[in-house]
Order: structure tokens, then C-alpha cells, then sequence
């Protein structure tokens, strides 16, 4: 610790202060509700190729030479400021931007400065702001991120009822999901139908499926972080929405007007209100619902520093007379933001993260539940140093401590169940970064960054050691803290942007990445019983090396494309021995099997951000396949998620102020499924005979939704008090109506294939397909005021 | 928990669809199939050989003939089996003991298969008890079966149990380890399916050793389309052939329903 703040220290002496430069910086806000504008741009009319993004709390900082500029503060959507200055020394500039009046499409996929995708070093990285794809028809009218990122090329859905989604080749567990920074570990609802995510509570989406910053590490995949609102600093406010599944309600309102505020937002499911409506006592007595609560506070203290408290709570609950499950998440971050001096930005945040799932079977006298968590303890400590107007840094450490309960078991009654808890398992993962944005030219941008990660597995408890054929072949006692393996992992992270022109870049990025827990499922898909295990004597960390290029093109009249194609090497990935049991089990390490995967592909993205027509088309065409000595002779098979084709096509018409269409269609190659390739007698029964692993295909995936969102008149009239006359004025009640059909035209897409003895031909065998939705219509209703 | 998904979706949110598909599968070459019992119960010592057929075969699988097959337990005491009918061999001599190793060997095609297997010590059941339960959505209205018995403190036990209901077999996997109930007095509930007023129902326990429980774990996720990984279970046979060899320690008791 202490050699790293000597470090930092270095650092900042070091920096070449040149003495004609000064430096403007501050806050962007929305002047609307006081919000931070992520992303928003500082740019100098002067100066061509010079400007600064605010970061996640709205904070930027520019270094330029002395002299007389126009300052334009500029973000999409928002009317443009701007300031003649005579800079001669450090100046602080807080602005707020006002929506802009500029008509704009119903669609706005990046709140971001235009022509900012074509020079930032990002690459891979999708931006998604919730505000902007409400118009986007899903299942049941339930807005939800995760769906709607999973349209976006590279990224997969694992299907109907999973809300699981795999990115470049990347299984479920491979994405680190934030919510305001703290893992989320399971992010999903009612079997996988909706994600975790509250729409109305989220301010900004970003998705990097490749060139991960150093500041972002614990998954090989892909890093989803998700900024909560942080509520209106200018007024009370009561937004909410009525759908077949669900309610939400969301408040927000200042603490101290423009100094601090807050948000809750809530939700909760009612299909068991029409459960006790049964006739039915068995029915009647179904518990079968969720419920989630988002709340965030932040107080602006003095001109520098600033904190915030978030947190998440979350809770499925269903279950029949004799047997119950529930699962549920609860994040909580405290963070505080200060502001050394115009150039060191610095972010503390203490993060707690708890998932757990409880099963409960008996009632009574004869009940018992067993279930599995994990729980994190987790300090992060970042800065962001403007150090000049060619280096940008940013360096920081982390460490977590996890707990692992892979099995807890309670008994009403001791005579009734004997078992006992399988051993917690303890971890610290910790980490230190630095990454640097360097402007090189003004054709040339880098990011240079590493990221130095470490695991202990710690005691106490007892560690097995195992053979080849997953028997315990040694035990061997570990006390409280005492260390039983460690790794200790360079991430290296690298990425380069060339600008052609102002409108067109090649980018190129290398990444390795590495990841201490690994998730085990005991399906092939993502459930809630999925349990969480930490990396050990056993378990090697999972790592992975990916290299990405792309090409990115704005147009005119809001068109863009951009084509990447990546290649991904994974590896210690994790895959079990067949008949594999994974839950409570306490020696499942002996039924895993570890190898290596690999995913290349390519995807090409168009869009088109203006005018009433808006929308975008994406296609991935790509391969992801495993490898591991004990499965299909030592050969390289295909990974379920693999898919050769990928499209989504997304339209949105705005029709008229009041009236939005939109339309999509997703088309997809069938997941790698293992079926029978023979079969035979055993006791009388008839039993499948498997041949390979993935050796077969699911049919191709089709479906198409279709809505119309329908908003109230934005103005009334209203008499003026001066002149009596009638003029329009805004209203401050908004509210719309979301109609959509799911799978317009009832396509019966397979959620499982299963083979039975045919009932036409008895004695023979038949393949049968269940699919879950043909048409689904919705209606939701929302409401802001 | 796939099957409770299901059921939560079929039955109060939608209208699931069902509907027989092509799906095209390779024909797998023909294996050697063996099915080799051991045990105290006279009736079950056999050795059955066949060949496994094409997915979409009729389910007329080959009776392996003429294949040398004996079985030997661990005191060196040898038993040759001989062919009863096309593909079943046995031998009235052998009466599997408790606590014993039996070494199973099939030649067949000039290819050796071998297996080895144990009858555990003997865990009996101690009563059948039966519930009234009325109908609900779930189930039809009759009773509910109960295996009590007494689980060995000082060892890890497997269990298999196997129903007969008026002398119709059922074939659903009944399994058991002692992992939550080791030591104790305990029930083993057959919620599964109830049964009518009048039913004779026959239950089978059979004690099995590990290697022999994670196959029939193997079978029952292969006949429910369960588990992480789907694949042809871990054997304990030796050599390309699929099946397996087990040494059951059985215990019968039955009872007649009066609901």
C-alpha cells in the first residue's frame, strides 16, 4: 500500500507542467432534473481535435494553451452552450444543458457527442441510454436492458426464459455485471423472463465486449456497468407504470435544491393475485412472484467533494404446499467523489454484494431448506488524472473479500435431517491499475493500460485434493486466513484509434483479462440454483486473450456502420464430467473438467439516428467452440452458445408527436444441443445412446414483435393571466400508452426437443418440440409527472 | 427445476405449444449393451446381452448369443453362466452375499468386458405406510406411498427403490443417498404417483455402491432430460460396451391400499 501511494506521488510530480497551459473544469449537468450528463463534450472552436467527455459523475477537465476561445459544452439531444473566454489562468465551469428543441427520432442509442464513437480509443463498446429504447417492443411490454442489449451485434440472448446472455463466444458467468459498481451475481427474474434491472431506475448502459479498460477486471468476457439515476436535484417527481406483469413506481426529489437528491423505484410482479382468485386451494396457495427496489441518495458537500449511498434489493418468491424457492440479490455502494484540484478526480467507494437462493421442502415439524451464497465485501479506490492535454490517466486498487456458502442446510427437526452445511469457502481478490489515454497526433489516439490481479483462496476449512477420477485423494486442514493457493495475474490492455478523417476510424485493441469465480450450473442453461465457486487448489483462474478491429463510418443525416472482427482465446474454462451433480455436493470440484475455447467472428452494425424513421440492423457471423481432454476425444466442439448467424433488425417510426411504430426481427442460428445417436434396452427401458458432446443444432431461431406507443397532447390550454388569451402550455403530466404483440406471426421457436416413444407408431421413437410463446399481446401504461 | 419452470409457464401464464418435429440424427454405430445383476434375491442374478439399434429403429434390439460370460466373487469362487434364452445367461448356483466383490466377464466377438461390483451390507424396510390425498390440479385424488427404514450410521448408503403395482413395474428411478439423513430413522416418500384403494404395491430397496448409484443418477437425467451435461452415464464396465454391473442388496415388503 504503501509503495503504491509512493507511487502515485511520482506520478504527479512527474507530470510536465507547462506553465502557458491552463486547464477549465467542472460538472455537466441536465438542466431539466439536475442529472449528470455521462459522456456530455467540452470542445474548442479554435482548436480542431482538442476536447474533453465528462466521466460517470458528470466531471471533466481540459488542459489547453492561454488565450481567447470558444468554449462549446455540446451532448446529443441537448442544445449546444457556448462562451467566448479569455483563459489565463485554471477556471471552473459548471453548466447546465437544456434539451434541445431540434426534432429528434424516437431513437437515441448513444447519449453521446457526435462523431465521439469514431475518435475514442473504446472500442467494442456498446452504450445504451434506458430512456431512449422504451419504444422497443418486448415480452410482455417489460422494458428491460438486458433484452434489448442482446440486440446489439456480438451480443446473444440465451434464449426464451433465460436472462442470461453470452457475449463473443463468452458463457453466462463471463460478464461482470455493475450495478453502480457492485457485481450483481444473479440478474434475473422469474425464471429468466426478465433481468434484475429496473429500467426506470437506470441512467446509462455500457456494454464492452472487447478492449476492456484497466479499471475493470474479475471476468474474461465482458464488463456491463449500469449508473443508477441519482433523482432530481430540481424537483419533486412521480414517474410509474401500470403492465400485465408489473407494476413500477419511481420518486425522486431534492434533499437540498441542486445539492443533493434521491430515488426509489420499485416494482413488483402480481400474477399471484390472480393465483387466489382460484377456485383451486393448491392454487390458491402458489406463491409466485418477484419484487425489486432500486434507492440512491447523493449530497453535493462544498465545492469538491460529493457522496453517494445506492442500493439494490431484490426477491423472487415462488412455491406449492411442501416446497418453496426463492432467490434475490442485495447490492449496496457508498461512494464519495473529490475533486483534488481541476486535474485529479479521485472516487472511493465501499461495495457490499450478497446473492443467495433457498429451497424449502416439508412444512412444519418436517421442513427443511438448503440453499447456496455468496456475499463480497469490496474497496475500491480510483482516480482519473487529467495530466495534460495528451495523457489522460487513470489508477487504482481493489480488493474483495469473498464468502462462498456452496450448501447451507436447516432442519425444523434434527431427527428428521442429518446433513450438515458443506464448508464455507473465503477469497481475496485484489487488484491495482493504470491505464493512460494518450492523443498521440491528431490522427492518432491510444490507450495503454495493465492491470495486475491476485487471488488467495483462504481458510479455514478442509481442502481436498482429487485424482483423475474425481475421488477426494487427499484432505488437508487450513485455519482462519490461512492461504491454501494463490494467482496472481498481469492483464495487459492495449487499444489504438486512427482517424481516416473526422467521420471515419480504424481501431484495433488487445485485452487479456482473468477471473477468480466461476459459476456452476446443474443444466445447460442459466438457473437460479446456479452456484458461485472461487478459484483454488482445484479451480485455476479462467483468463482470456482477445484481439479486435474495427471500422467505424458516421454519415450525413445520422447513418453510421462499423464492422469489427475479433478473436478470443480462453482459457482454464470450466465444463463437467457427465452425470456431473452440482448442488450440494461438497467435493463437485472432482466433476469438473477444465480446457480451452476459442470464439472469432465478425459484425457489422448500420444505424440510422435521425429523422422520423430510426433504427438499426446488426449482424454477427461467428464460431465458439471448447475444447477439454475428457469430452469428445480431446477435439474441438462446439460451444452451446455457438452461432453461425446472428441478425436483429430494429425500426422505430415516429409518425406524428403522439404516435411512435416500431418493429423487430431476430433471426438466429439453432444452440450446439446434444442429442441421441442411437438407443438401447436396459431393465425394459429404453435408453438414449450419446455419441459427442453439441453435436446437433436447435432449429433456426425466427420471431418478429411489432408495437405503437401512443403519448398524451404535451401542451393544454390554458388562459394567459395577463392578456386572457388562450395559449398552449407544456403540461407537466406525461403519460403514454405501449401496445405490442411478442412473435407476431407465431412462430414456434423450440425451448426444448425431447424424444418419446411415438404414440402413432408405437415401438418406434419421436422427436417432439415445445415452444413456450406464439403470439403475446401487451398493453402497458406509463406516467410521469 | 426445469420441470417446475415448465410447469409454472404451461399452467398460469400462457399457451405453450407441443408439436412432433424431424430432427435428423446420425445412426450410431451398434454397441454391446450389458445388463449384469448380482444378488441375495435368487430371481435376480442374470447377465443380459443385446446390441443397441438406430434412433428411429423400431425397438427391436439383437440378443447377443453365444458369448462366453461368467462371474466370479472375491473368494476366487467362479460361476459360468450359461445362455437360458437368446442373450440372457445365468446360472442357478449363484446367490449374491453382502459385503462381497463380484468381477463380471463377457467375451463376445473375441473382445474381453469385464466389471466389478459390491453388494453392500443390508438395510431393510422397516414399514410401508400410505396417505389419503384428495385431488388437485397436480394429482388425482389416492394415496401416497412411504418407505420407512433405518439408515447405517457408520457408512455411506445408496439407494434404488423399485415399485410394482399390480404386478405392473413401474419405471420411474426412485434414488436415494444418505447425504442429509445418515444415522437416522427416516422415510423415503413416493410422491411421484399415488396409488388407488386396492392397489397390491410391492417395493423393492436395493442397496447399491457408489459407481452403481451415479449410474442409475446417469439414466434417471438421460429419461428426464436433466443435469449438466447430457451423456451416456460413467460405467463401471470395462471395454467399449454401454450398461453396466450391479450387486443389489434387496429387501421386499408390500402392502395392499385401503383408502
Amino acid at each position: 500500500m504503501k509503495n503504491y501511494l509512493a507511487a502515485i506521488v511520482l506520478l504527479l510530480i512527474s507530470s510536465n507542467y507547462r506553465a502557458q497551459d491552463v486547464t477549465i473544469s467542472g460538472t455537466i449537468k441536465d438542466a431539466s432534473n439536475g442529472e449528470d450528463l455521462i459522456g456530455a463534450a467540452v470542445l474548442v472552436k479554435e482548436l480542431p481535435n482538442v476536447g474533453a467527455l465528462t466521466n460517470v459523475y458528470g466531471f471533466y477537465s481540459l488542459t489547453i494553451p492561454k488565450g481567447k476561445y470558444t468554449v462549446i459544452y455540446r451532448y446529443t439531444g441537448f442544445s449546444n452552450q457556448e462562451f467566448v473566454l479569455n483563459l489565463e489562468k485554471d477556471t471552473t465551469i459548471n453548466i447546465e444543458l437544456s434539451d434541445s428543441d431540434e426534432v429528434l427520432g424516437p431513437l437515441v442509442i448513444q447519449g453521446e457527442s457526435e462523431n465521439e464513437n469514431i475518435s475514442s480509443t473504446e472500442t467494442s463498446l456498446i452504450k445504451l441510454n434506458p430512456k431512449d429504447i422504451e419504444a422497443v417492443p418486448v415480452l410482455f411490454g417489460e422494458k428491460d436492458v438486458l433484452k434489448t442489449i442482446a440486440l446489439m451485434p456480438g451480443v446473444q440472448s440465451q434464449g426464451e426464459g433465460q436472462a442470461g446472455f453470452n457475449v463473443r463466444g463468452g458463457s453466462a458467468d463471463q460478464n461482470l455485471i455493475l450495478l453502480d459498481g457492485a457485481p450483481v451475481y444473479n440478474a434475473s427474474h422469474l425464471l429468466g423472463f426478465f433481468s434484475v434491472f429496473n429500467s426506470d431506475a437506470l441512467k446509462d448502459v455500457a456494454l464492452y465486449k472487447g478492449g476492456i479498460p484497466a479499471e475493470y477486471g474479475g471476468r474474461i468476457s465482458s464488463v456491463m456497468d449500469i449508473v443508477m439515476k441519482e433523482g432530481n436535484t430540481k424537483r419533486f417527481g412521480v414517474s410509474g407504470g401500470l403492465g400485465l406483469i408489473s407494476s413500477r413506481l419511481t420518486i425522486e426529489s431534492p434533499i437540498v435544491k441542486d445539492k443533493g437528491s434521491f430515488i426509489l423505484s420499485g416494482r413488483r410482479t402480481y400474477a399471484d393475485i390472480f393465483t387466489r382468485l382460484s377456485s383451486d386451494e393448491f392454487i390458491q396457495n402458489a406463491r409466485l412472484y418477484f419484487y425489486d427496489m432500486n434507492a440512491k441518495a447523493n449530497y453535493q458537500i462544498g465545492e469538491k467533494d460529493r457522496v453517494f449511498v445506492s442500493g439494490y434489493f431484490g426477491r423472487d418468491r415462488f412455491g406449492v404446499d411442501g416446497f418453496g424457492f426463492d432467490w434475490g440479490n442485495i447490492t449496496t455502494t457508498a461512494r464519495w467523489n473529490h475533486i483534488f484540484n481541476n486535474k485529479l478526480f479521485a472516487n472511493t467507494s465501499f461495495i457490499y454484494s450478497d446473492y443467495d437462493y433457498d429451497i424449502e421442502i416439508g412444512e412444519d415439524d418436517e421442513a427443511f431448506s438448503f440453499g447456496s451464497r455468496i456475499i463480497d465485501f469490496n474497496l475500491k479506490h480510483d482516480y482519473q488524472w487529467y495530466a495534460s492535454d495528451k495523457h489522460s490517466l487513470k489508477f487504482g486498487v481493489n480488493a474483495i473479500y469473498h464468502t462462498v456458502k456452496p450448501g447451507d442446510v436447516e432442519a425444523s427437526n434434527a431427527d428428521f435431517i442429518s446433513a450438515s452445511n458443506i464448508e464455507d469457502r473465503y477469497g481475496l481478490e485484489s487488484a491495482v491499475y493504470i491505464g493512460d489515454d494518450i492523443k498521440i497526433n491528431k490522427r492518432l489516439n491510444m490507450m495503454i493500460g495493465i492491470r495486475l490481479s491476485s487471488f488467495i483462496a483462504l481458510g479455514e476449512g478442509n481442502i481436498y485434493s482429487y485424482d483423475a477420477g474425481g475421488d477426494v485423494t487427499d484432505t488437508t486442514y487450513y485455519g482462519k486466513n490461512e492461504s491454501y493457493a494463490n494467482y496472481i495475474m498481469p492483464e495487459p490492455r492495449a487499444a489504438v484509434t486512427y482517424l481516416l478523417n473526422e467521420t471515419s476510424s480504424f481501431k484495433a485493441s488487445y485485452n487479456r483479462n482473468a477471473q477468480y469465480l466461476h459459476l456452476l450450473s446443474n443444466s445447460t442453461t442459466s438457473t437460479p440454483t446456479d452456484i458461485w465457486m472461487l478459484s483454488s487448489n482445484n479451480i485455476k483462474p479462467q483468463s482470456s486473450d482477445q484481439i479486435a478491429l474495427g471500422y467505424y463510418k458516421n454519415f450525413d443525416k445520422g447513418y453510421e456502420i462499423s464492422t469489427e472482427v475479433y478473436y478470443k482465446q480462453m482459457y482454464n474454462v470450466i465444463d463437467y464430467k457427465t452425470g456431473a451433480d452440482v448442488n450440494f455436493n461438497a467435493t463437485v470440484e472432482g466433476d469438473l473438467v477444465y480446457g480451452d475455447g476459442r470464439a472469432y467472428g465478425i459484425e457489422m452494425y448500420a444505424k440510422k439516428k435521425k429523422g422520423p424513421l430510426t433504427g438499426w440492423v446488426s449482424y454477427t457471423l461467428s464460431r465458439t467452440e471448447r475444447q477439454f481432454d475428457e469430452i469428445n476425444q480431446n477435439s474441438w466442439f462446439p460451444a452451446r452458445q455457438d452461432r453461425t448467424h446472428d441478425v436483429s433488425i430494429v425500426a422505430l417510426y415516429k409518425l406524428n408527436d403522439r404516435i411512435t411504430f416500431s418493429a423487430n426481427w431476430i433471426y438466429y442460428t439453432g444452440n450446439a444441443v446434444t442429442f441421441p445417436s442411437g438407443k438401447y434396452m436396459l431393465e425394459g427401458n429404453l435408453v438414449n445412446y450419446y455419441t459427442e458432446r453439441n453435436g446437433y443444432r436447435f432449429p433456426d431461431y425466427h420471431r418478429g414483435d411489432i408495437g405503437m406507443t401512443l403519448y398524451n397532447k404535451k401542451t393544454k390550454t390554458a388562459k394567459d393571466p395577463e392578456t386572457g388569451e388562450d395559449i398552449e402550455v407544456e403540461r407537466r403530466w406525461e403519460s403514454n400508452w405501449n401496445f405490442s404483440v411478442y412473435n407476431v406471426y407465431g412462430r414456434e421457436n423450440a425451448y426444448t426437443i425431447s424424444f418419446r416413444e411415438s404414440e402413432t407408431n408405437p415401438g418406434t421413437t419421436e422427436a417432439v418440440q415445445l415452444a413456450l410463446f406464439k403470439q403475446v399481446p401487451s398493453i402497458t401504461y406509463n406516467f410521469k409527472f | 427445476m426445469r420441470y417446475l419452470a415448465g410447469l409454472f409457464i404451461v399452467g398460469l401464464l400462457l399457451s405453450s405449444c407441443e408439436k412432433v418435429i424431424d430432427v435428423d440424427l446420425n445412426e450410431a454405430e451398434q454397441k454391446l449393451v450389458i445388463e449384469a445383476v448380482v444378488s441375495n434375491d435368487t430371481a435376480q442374478n442374470y447377465v443380459n446381452l443385446s446390441l443397441s439399434g438406430g434412433f428411429y429403429a423400431t425397438n427391436n434390439f439383437t440378443a447377443v448369443e453365444g458369448a462366453a460370460v461368467g462371474i466370479e466373487d472375491d473368494n476366487g469362487n467362479y460361476f459360468p453362466m450359461a445362455e437360458l434364452v437368446p442373450g440372457v445367461y445365468t446360472n442357478s448356483g449363484l446367490v449374491g452375499e453382502f459385503n462381497t466383490s463380484y468381477t463380471l466377464t463377457v467375451i463376445y466377438d473375441n473382445v474381453t468386458y469385464t466389471a466389478t461390483t459390491y453388494i453392500p451390507s443390508p438395510v431393510n424396510i422397516d414399514t410401508l405406510e400410505y396417505e389419503y390425498v384428495p385431488a388437485s390440479s397436480f394429482a388425482d385424488e389416492g394415496a401416497i406411498l412411504f418407505a420407512n427404514f433405518t439408515d447405517p450410521a457408520n457408512e455411506t448408503n445408496y439407494y434404488r427403490f423399485k415399485i410394482t403395482d399390480n404386478g405392473n413395474i413401474d419405471n420411474a428411478w426412485y434414488l436415494r443417498d444418505d447425504g442429509f439423513v445418515n444415522g437416522l430413522e427416516t422415510t423415503y416418500a413416493f410422491f411421484q404417483r399415488s396409488f388407488d384403494d386396492g392397489d397390491f404395491v410391492e417395493v423393492e430397496m436395493i442397496g447399491v455402491d457408489a459407481t452403481v448409484f451415479r449410474y442409475f443418477e446417469g439414466l434417471e437425467d438421460i429419461s428426464t432430460g436433466q443435469g449438466a451435461a447430457p451423456g451416456n452415464p460413467t460405467s463401471n464396465i470395462m471395454g467399449d460396451a454401454l450398461g453396466f454391473f450391479g450387486g443389489y442388496a434387496v429387501d421386499r415388503k408390500s402392502v395392499v391400499i385401503d383408502i
